[in-house]
């Protein structure tokens, strides 16, 4: 609009300057007359030109949306987002056919931004029929979006020339006509020589025959070397190069002329010097082969990578020959357009970081504040903004963000062609995946309480994170409450990082998934790592070094260069590697795992690396197991990254570059020591630029699981003992452990104090016989078990030895329990497996039934309860009292609620627990102080 | 040189009137172009100030096609499509915008503000928590109190345990069943054969009850201060008082004097009891008889339990139900969930975060107006607040608090005396509570809802 308005200004200016020296023509001088005259005429051309060009203008940008709609009607979607972005205009055929495409791509969302602005735009009841048509249109009905969009078509507004010319352009690039099939002619008159390139250009880009296209652009360029075809020819170029298509001096030669030798005359210059090389590394190969030593392979070997690293520049310098002879051809090009075909040249050159600034640099131009191309000034901006924008950018993985730097990569030339090209798909991908933040700034990597409330945190992350925490700057809090900090690095300088890339080489790896490995693997050797040693190791159905340690990062570009993709996927062999690799070296250690598929897992492997302090980060894509990756990275203080696609890993390999070897120990002393429970550390660096969260419990997280589960016999009177040893000559006891840990991890056994033999059972870990020095004395013995992690764990009163009770009755306040009973000779009556219930008036049922499925004891006067045995009946043994047990406590069958199936009280393991009788009641206590499991330091008392 | 002295005016004119008109081209042309973003922008601030949301969205809209990164852009328009009641769509685009590892403030802050106004608790409740997560800031820890404070301040009527069932009418603890184990909350007497039959009696209960629920053979009842109470069986030491009971209790005992509690379930031998900080506590046997926080969910938002299973949902989205088996084991069952309720049989079904419905046990045959959802569920075509199975069908409530059976391809209102406030499931049925405070019962079999007796 703004354009129209001042041309219709500088018209009417023009007129008025006009008529101005002719009406005062009598007034003026002859001089101003004539100088009213020619301001008034250069004004009026003026804004005659600029209403020509506002009319071409909206011709174009209709032609747009017509050319939009029809490749709508094929169901092109890719192509129709790149017309409908070349357009600024917002009518009604415009949004519709953005709303249209959003229903073909399935983005609900901005598909319903579009049909409200389309139904904001509808004024007429015509135009509103065609707004709801249009609006009804179902995500994904092609058919719909079909019928739809050739409506549309017939209703724009478009003249019929130029109705005619845009569908001969559609048919040039696609094929298919659209046109009036009952004017056929139309199609096929003749066109311009210009045109014709032009339109072959665009059918090669199409089809992807792009050294066709290089040629037929160069014939473009010599019929008429306008900026425009020069471009063209320059963006062909980028294509073929960066497709690895092989482009020669016949492709730029004009019809009848004889082609410049000079780019061949280089190339062949550079292929001789290749040459040159692979000889010297073929000799290098035969000399490895007669080496004496170890020392003089790794010399030789080291030798050949630093020839293969340069073989490979001059290969890429062969490679890139004629991209570097396109960018010097349009030096001289100062236009926005050009910038982007520097651009597009440095990306297919693969010097992808170059390509970015070039495109940050035009954005920043005054050439960009003064264009009048406002899709490419916006899509400029959009780049700076993503890039510069920090936390002010949101939304740079939406379509809409990647339509339009596909739009501003493609701006180079007039047609769509170049949009659906792999160059600018990847360069487009590139700048999303680099708004993308791959690992976290900050995060933990383990929490030591041994000696809270002094609490030492270890914290990983990227170097600025940790200097800022090792300079103070951040806030600590621990469960809501600021603590006073201080951090350390734990690396000391010079310590030399040790770096080992396991990377899957699988089948699924082949293809595309492998060359950006690859790729991603070279920069990454290339980038600065402070010195660190490179290993390169491979897994697929087996692991294999490709690469070992090693100060020079050739080695691991020469490996990563050599990888081939075939087989299984085994992480497990991979880390084993990894592990032998790293195992034998100093200084920090660091794993790179990658893979894009699912494996099993020898945790073993993982507890190792753990154990010996290296860190493992992880990265996946495509159908991987994340929590398998997850659980490697978090038992050893990695990360785990995840990429959508494996044209991510540069940038993932990249962030972890940032990541690698910076480790802060931090410490404070927590104020509130008397919560157990919710307590957690919150750590923010800086301004709030990066944080972690750490939950953490006081409370003593017990056992794994292992340990007693049944002792046989557990309950013996000192006759059967003497007896057993009489009679067998040995006294043997069977253990049964938890089915946690086997007896292969035993490193002692006692009973009462005294160290027994003990053997675990063939084909069974979990049995024990353990063979008694002696017959134990009279009393309770506690059963020692010390395990090779130093764990030790005591079970008091693990065996009852005594004499025999006579009463199986007995009765203590309102409890009543049947059991066999034994005066352990240590003041206690020990009952065994105790049945339960309550002594209650006759009539009155009992409130539970009862089982003991183990052992209850009770302090004694042991004078006293032999007497009562010796009277017989139901012993009483007081109106109150508190019995001890270990074992489960199960109610029975007959209780009061319970008839079958009820779960044990005491839950579903053994444990300690106490039973308190009173005249009154009688409680169960349990979760008492489990059986000692201590560091097998006796207390002092 | 003197003629041209002469005649500088007339032939600079022209020159200068050219020079004039290709500057102001230019210029305009620059500030045009990137004056564009922020006159749209301010303009769309405007007429979302002015309330004209319509306009407000198409400036916004333009904005966003010229500057598609813009943040401001993109949360005007979530604001001035929540100004036209679309909040789920406002909240879709904001959401779809807050993906990365680390949320952003101003969009989550956004979010709240459209959620709260929507009445999208459970989403609000999730988007504070993330936040805390991510900066501990006191202020969001203020909020999410204030929040959770009044979420969880919702009736409930009706408990069913094992043999007993609790009713509180008028603030008065009514129960019926059997006694065996004091259960009721009155004197012992012998379990009666058919204890669903028996009628209904004063539990006991000294005070004004606020809510009631069953967990096994014990029976529980929140006062107004905000304590719990129970009655009936202790012998797993589900009660919380350090120890368990052999010999059987009468009367209601106190179990917490903090006045924070907002919810309890549970099963035989295990009692959940939730707090209004969201935190969650149990006892049992394996607690040693002491009520302990189970710091495995740091947020819980809702939870209930029907026969023999609990079920939970967290803060982040996360469904888990246990069972009187293992009741210490919880299993994640579905993500995104944003309200659950019990079915028949132990089962649940859930309103998940992308609006559809889902369920481990049951399924709808699809209502005409629904959506079938990519993830294989079913998306009503009405916002929905609560839900629960019956054997009747699958029942809904809006947020005007209409109730909806949804059975045999057909999804219909069912007209109640007023608007529903809750709906959960208890026993072989779902009990309504509506928003004049009668509660009803919809029995299973039933064709239904009637005053719950």
């Amino acid at each position: 609009m703004t354009g129209w308005i001042m041309a219709i200004g500088f018209l009417v200016l023009g007129v008025a300057g006009l008529a101005a020296g002719v009406l005062l023509r009598k007034k003026l001088s002859r001089v101003w007359m004539a100088s009213f005259c020619v301001a008034g005429v250069l004004l009026a051309v003026l804004g005659g030109a600029l209403g020509v060009g506002q009319w071409n203008q909206t011709r174009e940008e209709r032609t747009w949306s017509y050319l939009a709609l029809c490749y709508l009607e094929q169901g092109q979607t890719e192509q129709a987002a790149q017309y409908l972005l070349k357009t600024d205009r917002q009518d009604l055929e415009t949004t519709a056919a953005q709303l249209l495409l959003e229903r073909l791509r399935g983005n609900d969302t901005i598909a319903r931004l579009r049909a409200d602005t389309l139904n904001n735009l509808a004024r007429t009841d015509s135009e509103k029929n065609l707004c709801s048509m249009v609006s009804g249109v179902a995500a994904g009905d092609y058919e719909a979006v079909r019928t739809a969009a050739a409506l549309l078509r017939e209703q724009s507004a478009l003249t019929g020339a130029a109705r005619t010319q845009a569908d001969r352009r559609f048919a040039a690039e696609t094929g298919v006509w659209l046109g009036d099939p009952e004017d056929p002619t139309a199609y096929d008159q003749e066109l311009p020589e210009a045109e014709r390139l032009r339109q072959q250009v665009d059918q090669a880009l199409n089809n992807g025959s792009n050294r066709w296209a290089v040629e037929s652009a160069a014939q473009l360029v010599q019929l008429a070397p306008s900026a425009d075809n020069r471009l063209l020819l320059a963006s062909a170029v980028a294509e073929s190069v960066y497709s690895g298509d092989y482009l020669d001096a016949s492709c730029f030669a004009a019809d009848g002329q004889e082609p410049d030798e000079s780019a061949t005359a280089e190339r062949e210059k550079l292929a001789g010097q290749i040459e040159k090389l692979e000889s010297q590394q073929a000799q290098l190969d035969l000399a490895l082969e007669g080496a004496s030593d170890e020392a003089e392979s790794e010399r030789l070997a080291d030798e050949k990578a630093q020839l293969f690293a340069r073989q490979e520049e001059l290969q890429a310098e062969s490679d890139n020959l004629y991209a570097r002879r396109a960018l010097s051809s349009i030096a001289d090009i100062h236009s926005l357009e050009a910038e982007i075909v520097r651009a597009r040249l440095q990306y297919a050159m693969r010097d992808y970081e170059r390509a970015v600034d070039q495109l940050l640099s035009a954005a920043g131009s005054l050439q960009c504040r003064l264009s009048p191309s406002s899709s490419l000034t916006n899509g400029l901006n959009a780049v700076r903004r993503a890039y510069e924008g920090g936390s002010d950018a949101v939304g740079v993985e939406s379509d809409q963000f990647r339509d339009t730097m596909v739009a501003l990569l493609s701006s180079g030339s007039d047609s769509v062609a170049l949009a659906s090209g792999s160059l600018t798909q990847s360069f487009a991908d590139r700048i999303v995946s680099d708004q993308k933040v791959y690992g976290k700034d900050l995060y933990a990597s383990g929490i030591d309480l041994s000696e809270f409330p002094q609490v030492t945190l270890l914290l990983s992350g990227r170097a600025e994170a940790m200097q800022q925490l090792v300079d103070g700057q951040g806030q600590v809090k621990d469960t809501r409450a600021e603590v006073d900090w201080q951090a350390e690095m734990l690396d000391a300088e010079g310590v030399t990082n040790q770096l080992c890339c396991v990377v899957d080489c699988s089948g699924s790896m082949g293809g595309e998934p492998m060359a950006n490995l690859q790729e991603a693997l070279i920069r990454f050797a290339q980038s600065d790592l402070n010195g660190a040693y490179t290993s390169l190791v491979t897994f697929e159905d087996t692991g294999r070094v490709a690469s070992e340690l090693s100060a020079d990062p050739t080695r691991l570009q020469a490996a990563a260069r050599e990888l081939v993709a075939n087989g299984g996927t085994n992480i497990s062999a991979g880390l084993e590697q990894a592990l032998a690799v790293l195992g034998r070296a100093d200084g920090a250690r660091t794993v790179l795992l990658m893979t894009d598929g699912q494996s099993s897992l020898d945790m073993g492997v993982v507890q190792q690396l753990a154990a010996q302090g290296i860190v493992v980060h992880t990265i996946g894509f495509g159908q991987v197991d994340d929590n398998l990756l997850q659980t490697i990275a978090d038992a050893t203080g990695g990360q785990y990254i995840r990429a959508d696609s494996s044209s991510e890993l540069e940038n993932v390999y990249a962030s972890l570059v940032g990541l690698i070897g910076n480790r802060v120990q931090l410490r404070y002393t927590a104020a509130d020591t008397d919560t157990a429970e919710g307590r957690y550390v919150y750590v923010t660096t800086g301004e709030g630029s990066a944080s972690v969260r750490v939950e953490y419990s006081l409370q003593d997280e017990g056992s794994d699981g292992r340990g007693l589960r049944e002792l046989d016999p557990d309950f013996v009177t000192t006759d059967d003992m003497a007896t057993r040893l009489a009679e067998d000559g040995s006294l043997t006891i069977t253990l049964w452990l938890e089915p946690v840990l086997g007896a292969e991890h035993l490193t002692g056994v006692q009973l009462g104090g005294q160290d027994v033999n003990f053997i675990a059972r063939e084909n069974d870990a979990y049995t024990v016989d353990l063979t008694l020095p002696a017959a134990p004395a009279a009393g309770g013995h506690t059963l020692t078990l010390t395990w090779d992690d130093g764990l030790v764990q005591e079970y008091p009163d693990a065996l009852l030895v005594g004499a025999r009770l006579n009463t199986g009755s007995f009765r203590l306040g309102r409890l009543r329990l049947s059991a066999t009973a034994l005066l352990t000779g240590d003041g206690r009556l020990a009952l065994r497996d105790p049945w339960l219930t309550e002594e209650v008036a006759e009539g009155q049922e009992s409130a539970f039934s009862l089982s003991v499925q183990g052992n209850l004891t009770l302090p004694v006067d042991e004078a006293a309860i032999l007497a009562a045995d010796a009277a017989g009946g139901t012993m009483d043994l007081g109106q109150s009292g508190v019995l001890t047990g270990y074992g489960m406590l199960n109610l029975n069958s007959g209780d009061k609620a319970y008839t079958w199936n009820a779960p044990a009280l005491t839950g579903g393991t053994p444990q300690n627990f106490q039973v308190e009788a009173t005249a009154e009641y009688v409680r169960f206590l349990t979760g008492a102080e489990e059986g000692g499991e201590t560091d097998g330091t006796v207390p002092q008392e | 040189m003197e003629r041209f002295r002469r005649n500088k005016g007339p032939l600079l004119l022209p020159v200068l009137c050219l020079a004039a008109a290709l500057l102001i081209y230019l210029v305009v042309n620059s500030l045009w172009g990137a004056a564009s973003v922020a006159r749209q922008l301010s303009l769309g601030q405007q007429y979302l100030t002015d309330m004209n949301y319509n306009a407000a969205i198409l400036a916004f809209n333009n904005a966003i096609r010229t500057d598609p990164v813009s943040k401001e852009a993109h949360i005007g328009l979530a604001k001035a499509y929540a100004g036209t009641g679309e909040y789920q769509f406002a909240g879709q685009m904001l959401e779809d915008l807050n993906q990365g590892p680390v949320p952003d403030e101003e969009i989550s802050d956004t979010l709240i503000d459209i959620y709260t106004d929507a009445g999208e608790w459970e989403r609000v409740i999730r988007l504070i928590r993330e936040l805390i997560d991510s900066t501990d800031r006191d202020e969001y820890y203020d909020l999410l109190q204030q929040v959770l404070a009044a979420y969880f301040d919702q009736p409930h009527s009706y408990g069913v345990g094992t043999d007993q069932r609790l009713v509180l009418k008028n603030g008065q603890v009514l129960s019926a069943g059997s006694n065996s184990l004091g259960q009721l909350g009155v004197a012992l007497a012998a379990a009666p054969e058919q204890p669903e039959a028996q009628p209904l009696a004063d539990a006991g209960f000294n005070g004004t009850a606020a809510r009631v629920w069953c967990a096994g053979r014990t029976s529980l009842a929140l006062d107004e201060a905000g304590n719990l109470w129970a009655a009936g069986e202790n012998r797993w030491g589900q009660m919380g008082l350090a120890y368990a009971d052999g010999t059987t209790r009468t009367g209601w005992t106190c179990l917490t004097d903090t006045g924070d509690v907002a919810a309890a379930a549970g099963t035989t031998g295990h009692l959940l009891v939730l707090r209004t900080d969201g935190s969650l506590w149990q006892s049992g046997s394996e607690t040693g008889g002491q009520l302990e926080p189970v710091s495995r969910f740091a947020t819980v938002i809702q939870l209930e339990s029907s026969g023999e299973t609990v079920w939970l949902l967290s803060a982040d989205g996360g469904l888990y139900t246990s069972n009187a088996g293992d009741p210490y084991t919880w299993t994640r069952v579905a993500e995104d969930v944003l309200r659950f309720g019990l079915g028949p049989d132990g089962g649940a079904v859930w309103l998940a975060s992308d609006g559809g419905i889902g369920s481990n046990r049951y399924s709808v045959e699809q209502p005409e107006d629904w959506t079938a959802l990519e993830s294989g569920r079913m998306q009503p075509d009405f916002a929905v607040r609560q839900l629960a199975q019956s054997e009747s069908g699958l029942l809904l409530t809006d947020a005007a608090g209409t109730l909806y059976l949804a059975a045999g391809g057909q999804c219909a209102p069912v007209s109640t005396a007023s608007p529903v406030e809750t709906l959960y499931r208890q026993g072989e049925g779902v009990v309504l509570e509506l928003r004049t405070g009668e509660v009803q019962y919809w029995a299973d079999g039933d064709t239904a809802p009637a005053p719950l007796a």
